[in-house]
């Protein structure tokens, strides 16, 4: 059944990209590639725990985007095609990485293949792999009809080796323009899953009902509410469950200067399920941000989360979560024309069976000394969670320091960049823990060639009280060569890219060491 | 802790009170005011960006640009609308009727950036705040597929050299998941993690309006900061994003995620259910404790509130069967335990014996620390030595759940009779590795 829908789909989609192809010349067409070769050698007696697949492999990406009229409509069209040797990248040599295209009319709008819907938070925000149609009516109302099924991949469609849950999904949706001020939307969406391929991940069958207006009663000032009821079926492999649950969602923004100002209230019943939109069930949640300008030069951020499970009482404990923040922006400061400081401070607060307060103290000062820009960030956390889990203190630095020159037509970028941190437990859970890291970097442009260059070396070392200490030298070289119009290409850009790492750890047998070449380029035309 | 909220609430109103000034509570204009109900560049709206947007050339309409939306003029009918394009310093009308809807429309150079004013004035010579109408608009050179795969590439590199600061510049205001919280997670992932690595290619893209899609594989590894165990997990998830000042702004992620594992069943928007997803997935508990757990844990939050216990106790009174009385343990409760009945397992001179439904297994002299044990070989019947210094026993309880203990000091008292210490560690959430 789901196999004739899917080869349906794509007959739909191909015939379409086929027609429209074929029977109108393009406005616009344009072909990109990007291309690239991959050598990469890794040796060690841990060589196994590298990232990369040693030898040579390569990667492709080939992609098609034409715009046109047809028969009176406008018509856009994308595909791509993605082709590696590469199993770490992807496990099929040949795979479709994009496929979609739109009709365009005065008052209608036809999606195919791939295509994005939004109906609401609760109900349908996603993307789909099928068809979606909208209508504007002359009064502004519109109509949305969308069939099509949520899949990370178009080959999960075909092949085995990459296949995921399929998920179908059915949406419609009426927007009712009340006035320029008002309008209110109502959606149905229902979904089906089958074949599931990840043990202990269900399958649903979701059917969800919801109601949303937006309302600007005054200039700068949106209201917006959102109710949704589901009914939903859960089926884990060995039980069938049927459930129902309501969704509510509250939000005013106030845009006026000098604030801004966002108010939040949600409330998920335990019991509510959407697999296409965005709900945490059991869960009532207030938020509040301000960000108001107090002074031409400062600027003050803050907020404050707060969220409760347990609505229906039927868990032992009830968990509260509390996270306040407090930030301030100051420029201009020392009278510095440059200087800019990031105040800000962060609670995270955790009140149920486990409990948890962590402080997080941040200051971030940028500024520009003579020809050196500098960004300097210092924070400092305290996090404790009780029952012995852990009493942390934790400082960390980071220092970036890089100056620009020019001679002749060569621009040179140095820069120098520094870190540290130190993590500090009174338990011993979590020990002592230390961490450095120092790096060079130079940055060499050629702009009247398009050249642009940037090699970077470096070491980072880390020690703990108990495992494996790490300390580990890189070092990378990028070129990137921006050729530009090359007949019959648009545009051409060539590229090398080189790294080093020699990770050596406490444990000798741990210790690795990669070496990688890349070579690329990237046509359009 | 609620003093902590109370003071932090206290150091607030201190703080704000003497610099605020008439203004400060402004939440939308006032009924009377002249200012826009709304104002989009074509599918674009004002309110969705936070006074900058990137756009793509596909989003142009026959290469057109329309600044349109409704203008409120109170009691006054409008008088005049006009549009600067340069930053408030030079001004063009735009068309308008009688109820303020207007309608602006340029052909835009894709090289410049475009500092967008609106500006009413009613017929009294009242105008709106133009601060309130303005955003500067840009245009991204590249296809929208290679926009997504820049944006996750930045948000992985700032991720990898664990900087939150750079990372939520590219978070969308509107981030599903919580930008508040997903910057808290970001912040405890980076004391547990280090020497992060992360590679990713796209498997899917798409775009409709102001959202972007993309579905990608990964391979991630990791170092735990307090064990130097290595992590290493790969897989398929997926992200969308929103058009914002850096061009795609992140709006949501799914399970398994690669950034802000900390609170994954909050930050989370749905799982990938791919056969390309590996069994287990890095996961974060809030206490900082590093463990791979699978997706159905994951997503469903479930043992996410549980944190690894640990601590040291001894057993030394024992009794041969039948009697009721020998020192013991209940990892469930974390106590010790005198009567056998209550215990998990306990001790019969120097022999370790259980209760049903736990078993045990003799690691032999292992660290406990980065320790993974095996999930089957339990013996049912217990009867395991603990008398030889540095040995590890697996303990696995009915409910599948996973303790270790470690002999640290074995002193023979003599008779057949033992006094013994133990460290231990269990993990009520399943988990096998022990940080």
């Amino acid at each position: 059944m789901l196999l004739s829908k899917r080869l349906g789909l794509l007959s739909i989609v191909s015939a379409c990209v086929l027609v429209n192809t074929s029977t109108q010349a393009a406005d616009t067409f344009r072909i990109e590639n990007d291309f690239y070769i991959q050598n990469n050698s890794i040796s060690g007696p841990s060589s196994a725990s590298s990232m990369l697949t040693n030898g040579t492999t390569y990667y492709n990406l080939i992609s098609v985007y034409t715009k046109g009229q047809w028969e009176g409509f406008d018509y856009t069209i994308n595909a791509g095609l993605k082709l590696t040797d590469d199993e770490r990248k992807d496990l099929k040599k040949l795979s479709l990485f994009t496929l979609s295209g739109q009709i365009k009319g005065n008052s209608q709008v036809l999606d195919l293949g791939d295509f994005f819907r939004s109906y609401s938070k609760y109900s349908l925000n996603t993307s789909l792999k099928g068809a979606g149609y909208t209508y504007t009516f002359d009064n502004g109302d519109t109509l949305d009809v969308t069939y099509g099924l949520a899949a990370p991949r178009w080959d999960s469609f075909w092949d085995n080796e990459v296949e995921s849950t399929d998920r179908e999904v059915y949406g419609v949706r009426y927007n009712k323009k009340v006035s320029d001020t008002l309008s209110i939307g109502i959606d149905a969406v229902k979904t089906h899953d089958s074949n599931a391929v990840v043990s202990g991940i269900p399958l649903y069958d979701t059917s969800l009902l919801t109601i949303n207006s937006t309302y600007r009663p005054i200039p700068g000032l949106k209201l917006y509410g959102e109710f949704s009821h589901s009914q939903n079926e859960t089926d884990d492999g060995s039980t069938n469950e049927k459930n129902k649950g309501n969704a509510l969602f509250l939000q005013a923004i106030g845009n006026k200067n000098p604030s801004r100002v966002q108010l939040e209230y949600e409330r998920i019943d335990p019991d509510f399920k959407t697999v296409t939109g965005s709900a945490t069930p059991d869960r009532e949640k207030a938020k509040a941000t301000w960000r108001y300008k107090m002074t031409p030069k400062t600027t003050l951020n803050t907020g404050f989360l707060w969220f409760r499970n347990n609505l229906e009482g039927d868990k032992t404990e009830t968990t509260h979560t509390y996270r306040p923040n407090i930030g301030f922006t100051f420029k201009d400061v020392f009278e510095r024309r440059y200087a800019v400081v990031d105040l800000n401070y962060k609670l995270n607060m955790i009140d149920g069976s486990a409990k948890t307060s962590d402080d997080m103290f941040d200051l971030n000062y940028r500024d520009r000394f003579g020809i050196v820009y500098s960004d300097i960030g210092v924070s400092y956390n305290l996090y404790d969670t009780n029952n012995n889990q852990r009493s942390q203190k934790e400082l960390r630095f980071n220092g970036t320091f890089n100056t620009r020159h020019t001679l002749d037509d060569l621009v040179l970028k140095p820069s120098i960049m520094l870190g540290t941190w130190n993590m500090n437990d009174e338990l011993d859970i979590n020990g002592n823990n230390t961490y450095y890291q120092a790096a060079v970097g130079l940055g060499l442009d050629i702009p009247s060639q398009k050249i642009s260059s940037n090699l970077r070396v470096g070491q980072n070392k880390s020690t703990r009280d108990t495992g494996d200490d790490l300390e580990k030298f890189f070092g990378s070289l990028d070129v990137y060569w921006n050729i530009g119009k090359v007949d019959p290409f648009s545009r051409v850009m060539v590229y090398a890219k080189a790294y080093v790492n020699d990770l050596q750890y406490s444990t000798a047998s741990n210790d690795y060491q990669e070496q990688s070449i890349t070579l690329g380029f990237k046509l359009s035309f | 802790m609620k003093t902590k909220l109370l003071t932090l609430i206290a150091f607030f109103l201190l703080v704000l009170t003497p610099s605020l000034h008439a203004k400060w509570w402004i939440f939308g204009g006032g009924e009377e005011e002249v200012g826009f109900d709304y104002i989009s560049i074509n599918a674009l709206s004002f309110d969705d960006v936070n006074k900058e947007a990137v756009m793509l050339k596909e989003s142009l309409d026959k290469g057109y640009l329309h600044v349109r939306g409704k203008a409120r003029t109170g009691k006054n009918p409008v008088g005049a609308i006009t549009v600067s394009l340069d930053g408030a310093k030079t001004w063009q009308k735009a068309k308008f009727e009688k109820d303020g809807g207007f309608d602006f429309s340029f052909e835009p150079d894709l090289a410049q950036t475009y500092d967008i004013y609106v500006k009413v004035i009613d017929t009294a010579g009242k105008a709106n705040e133009i601060e309130d109408a303005h955003v500067k608009v840009s245009f991204s050179d590249v296809d929208f597929y290679t926009l997504i795969g820049e944006t996750l590439g930045k948000l992985k590199t700032y991720y990898e050299q664990e900087d939150d600061v750079n990372f939520m510049r590219y978070v969308s205001q509107d981030f599903e998941g919580d930008d508040m919280t997903l910057e808290r997670a970001l912040r405890k992932d980076f004391s547990a993690l280090e020497d992060i690595r992360l590679d990713f290619t796209l498997n899917n893209v798409a775009m409709s309006g102001n959202k972007y899609y993309a579905s990608i594989s990964f391979n991630r590894s990791v170092m735990a900061s307090s064990s130097g165990t290595s992590y290493s997990d790969r897989g398929v998830t997926e992200f969308t994003f929103a058009v914002g000042e850096k061009g795609a702004m992140l709006l949501s992620m799914k399970n398994p995620l690669i950034f802000g594992l900390t609170y994954a069943a909050d930050i989370a928007s749905g799982t990938t259910s791919s056969a390309q997803n590996s069994q287990l997935y890095l996961s974060i508990s809030d206490s900082g404790s590093v463990t791979q757990r699978n997706l159905a844990a994951i997503a469903s939050d479930e043992g996410s509130n549980d944190f690894m216990s640990s601590g040291n106790f001894y057993l030394q009174v024992s009794c041969t069967p039948p009697c009721n009385t020998a020192d013991g343990f209940n990892f469930s409760n974390d106590e010790k335990t005198t009567l056998i009945s209550e215990s998990e397992f306990y001790k019969e001179g120097g022999l370790l014996f259980v209760n049903a439904g736990t078993s045990l297994q003799n690691l032999g002299n292992v660290s406990l620390s980065g320790l993974t044990v095996p999930s089957a070989g339990y013996d049912a019947f217990g009867g395991i030595s603990c008398t030889t210094l540095g040995d590890v026993i697996a303990v696995k309880l009915a409910n599948n759940t996973y303790g270790v203990l470690k002999v640290t000091n074995p002193i023979d008292l003599g008779g057949g009779s033992w006094r013994v210490y133990f460290d231990y560690k269990y993990n009520p959430n399943g988990s096998l590795t022990f940080p």
